[in-house]
């Protein structure tokens, strides 16, 4: 028999909102280092926005 | 639109993946990531059916600069306009959490507050809640249509967030 899930408390949302922004964060700047393709768009972005740039 | 047209906001990127990322890059080549993480979980209590909540976060993925991320006023644009791009159905529930990592959480509401009164379409409600949390604060907003079918719930689980310390 599935035992019913205690319900969360305010305190406990919002510390998992706390811990998922972090955690997101640190994700991000480990991604762009670890992941080629992820940089990837990154480079194409800066390319463009030089582009525009020089375009001025 | 020429290509030598002054621009508004800075080109992004959708990266996609469950976690709904987008990026950009600013003029001095600092990373940013915008994702919207599914956050039904903050419902649950209120309803059996599944709400698209979600969680805005903003994250420096690379900042080539070094120290403290250079001041640019095209980033706001950029985060409204991803923010709008994301949020095309009113079904949609965001909610975002001001960063309080250096202390400067407080700035940070504000700006996200001033933007959200300069560009409010017409139709969005926004909720706020300011929580104590240890010797800062946490500083949280949610954001959804007016139309939206669990608008009621919404309000009743941000005044809940807000009493979370009384």
């Amino acid at each position: 028999m599935e035992t019913p899930t205690k319900p969360m408390t305010a305190r406990e949302k919002i510390r998992r909102l706390v811990d998922v922004k972090e955690q997101a964060q640190r994700e991000a700047r480990e991604r762009y280092q670890t992941d080629p393709e992820y940089r990837a768009i990154f480079d194409e972005l800066r390319k463009e926005n030089a582009e525009r740039r020089a375009n001025k | 639109m020429p290509k030598d047209a002054p621009i508004s906001n800075y080109s992004f990127a959708w990266v996609g993946g469950e976690h709904n990322i987008y990026a950009f890059t600013t003029n001095d080549d600092v990373g940013y990531e915008i994702k919207f993480v599914p956050s039904a979980y903050l419902f649950v209590d209120y309803l059996e059916n599944y709400v698209n909540a979600f969680e805005m976060v903003i994250s420096v993925a690379d900042n080539p600069v070094g120290k403290r991320v250079p001041a640019d006023p095209l980033t706001e644009p950029t985060i409204r306009a991803i923010f709008y791009d994301f949020f095309r159905s009113k079904e949609h529930v965001i909610v975002y959490i001001c960063d309080s990592s250096d202390g400067r959480q407080e700035a940070r509401f504000r700006k996200f507050t001033n933007w959200y009164y300069k560009n409010i379409a017409v139709d969005l409600f926004k909720m706020d809640a300011r929580l104590p949390d240890g010797d800062r604060f946490t500083l949280l907003s949610g954001i959804l249509s007016k139309k939206h079918p669990y608008f009621s719930q919404f309000v009743e689980l941000f005044k809940h967030l807000a009493e979370a310390e009384k």
